[in-house]
């Protein structure tokens, strides 16, 4: 009889523990923690929504009884556990999606010569890896036979979206497709022709030979066992081929991997980082070799951390921030108008703080480089504005100069998250408030 | 295509890192084994680690070479086992598999390929351990007086017991393989194979009836051909029904995992 009642007793505890944690529960979505960035529990849809009211009404008409209905009771507790639980996935998404607002740039828009004239085409592809995480949706093309390159800070997704590329992930949502030749027929990512690739670090087996390591690769895709000679000459490999790649150097690595880029003769070819590990005569050759590549009409796709080497080598620029892309087009275009302007120097500080006065009170978003210069975005016509509103307030200017950023320049402008980190203008307040 | 995915994954496995110790093993194996198994018959009232204990005069049996076949099939199974583990996994920790998916996109088929290579060499494996241990047999026969005369009576059944040997070791290449895709890593592979012998070894002695039915046991009693005492069929049929499931279950991994990380 004890026994018995130590047991109900027991049950009580856990009947009200689980109804404790479903009032919690109700209390901390009702009282809207969740309400600014959860607009689903807020508004009257969701079955999950129907479930915490059903279950509030549960545990409202179990209170008075419960001995009776103990077990009926756990009803509520999974109800409120189940909306907290939607609550904090919509949170989840809101915030991303409030984050996606708040970028300062477009999202690329295709048009119709952009199609025409691109080998690559993505367009609104999404990569997603769970419910709350994904990269996209990523739109960009590579014109055929020229360099593009992806850039973005790491983490951007630029991996990912060569992953896309080559069919090692697929896309949830958009398209990824790679037209055969000039545009003349175009397949799905699928079935289209197999890009060459050279993705993360070169993969190969070390216990094998160079010459082993390709022909395994060439047999798989049933293509000529010929193919492996052919590309080991053209990345001068050809004389220790019969080398085990356990002893090759790193540079000598990572030419065996753009031979397996070139190894099925692609007519797309995908680089990640392709000059890690090589010194610089090996990168200069590199650079010269994938230039010769698009002089054949190959498609070269090379993602790098080296603005430099992007600079001197693609025609055309995809750049990536925070999963999204920010660019897709020639590097001329990306050096924008975004952090073109004029940089202006006075004499003195003083006469600085004058001419800023009169600047911003003329409605010129100055900003401030070091004591005696700053910073306008804006095109050549700002100069003129500026030296007649600064020579109006009795400054004279000792330079004024018209800037156009570099690619590194347009590239930290294009992946910052505002103006205040512009090229040059590292922590430079923007005046706009001082007048 | 399937041949070009055997002529790839056989390009792989074909290495003189992988295969001479694999080879060297199996030989070193097979020769001790039989020779102690001889050493100890010779012995005063023959071996006590059998039951009834063996005696020369029982090895004068007209099937002393098929079961003689059977003897390395511990070591043939382990190298078996290592050979495929290493396969599979050099691609993966090398990143060679996201080459190798790219430039063939049907993944089934790169599997398959490997398991056909795996399969090949399994059957390679066993036809030298049998040899070997045909081979020493004679020769230890010969060293301690066996009568051999009967032995030419069951050709057949010795002939069976190699193709049994190769099945089994079929079956352990291809389990081998799974493990690898699996975890990756070849010597979390290796180890939780083993383990797992060890553990279903423990759990048979514990609880018999399953003795033949689970995975190690099933494909060492169909490569020693039953005449370690297990019934043989129900073994292969056990055998086939959990490779079949292994199979499937391995496919469907390769298939849909993400290999880029």
């Amino acid at each position: 009889m004890i026994k018995q009642k130590a047991r109900h007793n027991g049950a009580l505890v856990v009947m009200r523990t689980v109804s404790a944690l479903e009032f919690v529960s109700l209390v901390v979505i009702l009282t809207n923690r969740f309400t600014v960035h959860s607009p689903a529990i807020t508004s009257s849809g969701g079955p999950v929504h129907g479930l915490l009211y059903v279950s509030t009404i549960l545990f409202a008409l179990l209170l008075p009884f419960p001995q009776s209905a103990k077990w009926l009771a756990v009803i509520p507790g999974i109800g409120g556990l189940l909306a907290l639980r939607r609550a904090r996935l919509v949170s989840l998404r809101t915030a991303v999606s409030d984050f996606a607002v708040q970028r300062p740039h477009e999202q690329v828009v295709l048009t119709k010569d952009d199609r025409r004239e691109a080998v690559v085409v993505v367009e609104g592809a999404v990569a997603a890896f769970t419910r709350s995480f994904e990269i996209g949706p990523l739109t960009f093309t590579a014109p055929e036979g020229g360099v593009t390159g992806l850039i973005g800070p790491n983490g951007a997704g630029k991996t990912t979206a060569l992953r896309m590329l080559c069919g090692l992930v697929a896309p949830s949502a958009g398209t990824v497709t790679v037209r055969s030749a000039s545009g003349v027929q175009e397949e799905a990512a699928e079935t289209a022709p197999v890009p060459g690739v050279l993705i993360d670090s070169p993969g190969f087996i070390p216990g094998l030979t160079a010459h082993a390591n390709l022909l395994a690769l060439t047999r798989l895709a049933s293509w000529p066992s010929q193919f492996v000679d052919h590309a080991l000459e053209r990345v001068g490999l050809a004389d220790v081929s019969r080398r085990r790649v356990g002893t090759f150097s790193l540079g000598m690595k990572q030419r065996l991997g753009l031979a397996a880029a070139l190894l099925g003769k692609p007519q797309v070819v995908i680089l990640d980082e392709p000059t890690n590990g090589l010194d610089p005569r090996g990168t200069l050759e590199l650079r010269a070799f994938l230039r010769s590549l698009a002089g054949e009409g190959i498609t070269v796709i090379i993602a790098s951390h080296a603005l430099d080497e992007i600079e001197e080598l693609c025609d055309h620029i995809v750049a990536m921030n925070r999963g999204q892309v920010v660019f897709n087009g020639p590097p001329a275009e990306m050096a924008s108008p975004l952090s073109a302007g004029i940089r202006c120097t006075a004499r003195e500080p003083e006469a600085l703080v004058i001419a800023v006065e009169a600047l911003v009170h003329d409605g010129l978003p100055v900003r401030l480089v070091d004591d005696v210069t700053i910073f306008i975005p804006g095109d050549a016509d700002v100069g003129e504005r500026v030296n007649r509103v600064a020579a109006g307030a009795g400054v004279f200017l000792s330079e004024i100069s018209s800037r156009r950023p570099s690619l590194q320049e347009a590239f930290l402008e294009l992946t910052s998250d505002g103006a205040a980190d512009a090229p040059d203008l590292v922590g430079a307040p923007v005046l706009t408030a001082v007048a | 295509m399937m041949i070009g995915a055997f002529r790839s994954a056989w390009t792989m496995l074909a290495r003189p890192v992988l295969l001479w110790p694999g080879l060297g093993a199996i030989i070193l194996f097979s020769v001790t084994s039989i020779t102690f198994t001889f050493t100890t018959a010779a012995a005063p009232g023959g071996s006590r680690l059998t039951d009834p204990p063996l005696t020369l005069a029982l090895l004068s049996a007209p099937n002393t070479l098929a079961i003689m076949v059977g003897r390395p099939v511990m070591i043939t199974g382990v190298v078996v086992l290592a050979i495929a583990i290493v396969q599979i996994t050099s691609q993966y920790s090398s990143g060679f598999v996201r080459i190798a998916f790219v430039y063939q996109p049907r993944r089934a088929l790169w599997l398959v390929g490997n398991w056909l290579a795996v399969a090949a060499a399994a059957v390679i494996a066993s036809v030298i351990g049998s040899l070997i241990a045909l081979a020493t047999t004679l020769v230890c026969a010969a060293a301690w007086g066996v009568d051999t005369t009967s032995w030419g009576d069951n050709i057949g059944q010795t002939i069976g017991a190699i193709g049994n040997l190769a099945l089994g070791m079929i079956a352990f290449a291809v389990a081998g393989s799974a493990l690898a895709v699996w975890l990756r890593s070849p010597i979390a592979a290796l180890a939780s194979g083993l383990v797992y012998a060890l553990f279903e070894n423990l759990l048979n002695t514990a609880a018999p009836f399953g003795q033949g039915l689970l995975p190690v046991s099933a494909f060492s009693t169909v490569a020693t051909s039953g005449l370690g005492g297990e019934p043989y069929w129900p073994s292969l049929i056990a055998s086939t029904v959990l490779l079949t499931a292994i199979a499937a279950g391995t496919i469907g991994l390769v298939t849909s995992r993400d290999v880029t990380e």
